[in-house]
């Protein structure tokens, strides 16, 4: 397999620009900062476009756009050609790595996938599986939309001020952190969900999901706060016992306002135009 | 046709930069350059096209000519273009509050009609439709000023830490987005007017009508001052954290699928609130019975 070792052009100062390599996956094997300088293409669903193999990466993608040729349409959301490449993907020991500003279009498996860090103002779109995963991490201010399964993954993560529509499953799967100020819209499952998950715990406030469909918002632990859940085609929330909610509005849901299991009403919510939510 | 190839070749020498990176400009003529974000300059002919994915720079002002000019057109998904803090403008003149323009047209600042476009870091001011418009995307750091018709509008977006400002009808419009940490000041109509969207810590101030609109949304930790309308108008959803100070109609106006609390509502000319359901206390003048 035919490989690109970073730095592949370099400047005397400033951040290593990466250009497009003669051969993917272009490989970032040193802590530093790097920027992209022109867009990446990889041939094929199979090809990762950029792997990194060192801790303390940031990646300023600078606007340009990493592109493979899968292309995700249709509702629910299908995806082809199937793949293996990942858009950006941290392998091994690699922590602490940073994404921000760019696109990431159409890779055979995740968009962008990392152990831990930060993503900022990414876009993922019509990635053949999830459009952002990530652990222990910040993801904000980002888009992930017709992806093939779900929008963003996160665990131990904050999540804020992302879009996640028409993705192929959840929009956001959170486990075990904030999930703050974001919206799913129509998407093919869940709007946020942290159930699934592996504590389906979740702390999920002043967030939207309308249109999906699944349930607006789902979660096994946690609280569940001040969010607007709409149309979507089970519940509104769909919480166990061990979960809090209020303060919330939860608005012509096909199934239910609220599922019966057992979440704790903490504080009113609104239900339809009624404060007894079921 | 000597003199046109020049000046296209003028005009074109610095839509230019990294690798397959193309833009088009009235004359359809395409450059590119080794790397780095594509720079654009004023065109001769409006409006510039951008027609290929990928990362564009503003390197100096725009002026269109007249109120039915376009600046800029993205016809490609996934552009980000970065104003670079350079001002596009058009002739409109917008004053007062609310604002009453000089006049409108069809001509729009920035135009996305692909998807996933990027938009950052200038003013778009005196167009005469909109400053921006973008299908899916995000709009960070810009000022929309005195444009005849809206601001921004956005559908499936992010909008955050911008101003928009004495535009002709609302400041901000649109349906499916998060709306965060902008300011709307003295639009001809409402401020903010967003369907189905969070819309969460902006500040609406001298609007003609209705600070903040929406029907289905999250309306959380705003405030709105001075509209000529009600403060926030909602049909559904949550009003939770805002503050709504000396509107013409209500504080908060709403219907019976909209949840309300921790909201204060004071001086506001008919009533501090109408309808909605109370979640937890509200402050209404300096009384905690709202009505």
């Amino acid at each position: 397999m035919f490989t690109s070792f970073v730095p592949a052009a370099s400047h005397a100062v400033g951040p290593t620009r990466l250009r497009a390599p003669r051969a993917y996956p272009l490989i970032i094997s040193e802590p530093g900062t790097y920027e992209l300088v022109e867009n990446l293409t990889v041939p094929s669903s199979d090809t990762d476009a950029i792997l990194v193999t060192a801790s303390d990466v940031t990646i300023d993608l600078r606007g340009f756009v990493i592109t493979g040729p899968v292309v995700c349409s249709g509702s629910p959301t299908t995806c082809s050609p199937p793949g293996l490449g990942f858009g950006i993907y941290t392998s091994g020991a690699a922590a602490n790595t940073t994404i921000r500003n760019g696109t990431v279009r159409g890779m055979g498996r995740d968009g962008v996938h990392i152990a831990s860090g930060n993503i900022e103002g990414v876009r993922a779109v019509s990635n053949g599986e999830n459009g952002i995963v990530a652990e222990r991490c910040v993801i904000r201010d980002s888009m992930a939309s017709s992806n093939g399964l779900a929008g963003i993954v996160a665990n131990s993560c904050v999540v804020t001020s992302n879009v996640a529509s028409g993705n192929g499953d959840s929009g956001i799967r959170a486990d075990a952190g904030p999930t703050i100020g974001n919206i799913a819209i129509s998407n093919g499952n869940e709007g946020i969900t942290s159930q699934g998950t592996p504590s389906g715990s979740a702390v999920f406030r002043d967030n939207m999901a309308f249109l999906n469909r699944g349930n607006g918002i789902s979660a096994d632990f946690g609280v569940v706060l001040r969010n607007a859940a709409y149309a979507n085609e089970e519940f509104g929330i769909h919480g166990g016992p061990g979960v809090g909610f209020g303060f919330n509005a939860f608005i012509g849901n096909v199934l239910g306002e609220t599922s019966a299991m057992g979440a704790h009403e903490l504080a009113a919510n609104l239900c339809s135009d009624d404060l007894t939510c079921p | 046709m000597i003199d046109t190839e020049r000046a296209m070749k003028r005009d074109c020498r610095f839509l230019i930069a990294c690798s397959a990176a193309i833009v088009t400009c009235a004359f359809g003529v395409a450059t590119s350059e080794a790397a780095g974000p594509t720079k654009l300059r004023a065109p001769r002919t409006y409006p510039l096209v951008i027609s290929a994915p990928g990362s564009y720079v503003l390197v100096e002002n725009f002026v269109v000519p007249d109120v039915n000019t376009s600046a800029i057109r993205i016809t490609a998904n996934d552009v980000t273009l970065d104003l670079d803090g350079f001002v596009i403008s058009g002739p409109v003149v917008c004053n007062g509050y609310p604002a009453i323009c000089s006049g409108s047209g069809t001509g729009d600042g920035i135009v996305g009609v692909a998807s996933n476009a990027v938009i950052r870091n200038g003013t778009v001011r005196g167009m005469g439709r909109a400053g921006i418009s973008i299908n899916g995307g995000i709009l960070e750091g810009v000022r929309a000023v005195s444009n005849g018709q809206h601001g921004i509008s956005g559908v499936a977006c992010l909008i955050r830490d911008s101003v928009v400002a004495f535009n002709g009808t609302d400041g901000i419009s649109g349906y499916g987005c998060v709306i965060t940490n902008n300011v709307a000041v003295g639009n001809t109509a409402t401020g903010i007017l967003m369907s189905w969207s969070a819309i969460l810590g902006n500040t609406a101030l001298g609007n003609g009508t209705y600070g903040i609109y929406t029907d289905a949304g999250a309306a959380h930790d705003n405030m709105t001052l001075s509209n000529g309308d009600s403060g926030i108008r909602m049909f559904g959803g949550t009003a939770v954290g805002n503050a709504t100070y000396a509107n013409e109609i209500y504080g908060i106006r709403a219907n019976t699928n909209t949840g309300m609390g921790f909201n204060s509502a004071i001086n506001n000319m008919v009533g501090e609130t109408l309808s909605g359901h109370q979640l937890a206390n509200n402050l209404c003048g300096n009384d905690m019975t709202c009505p």
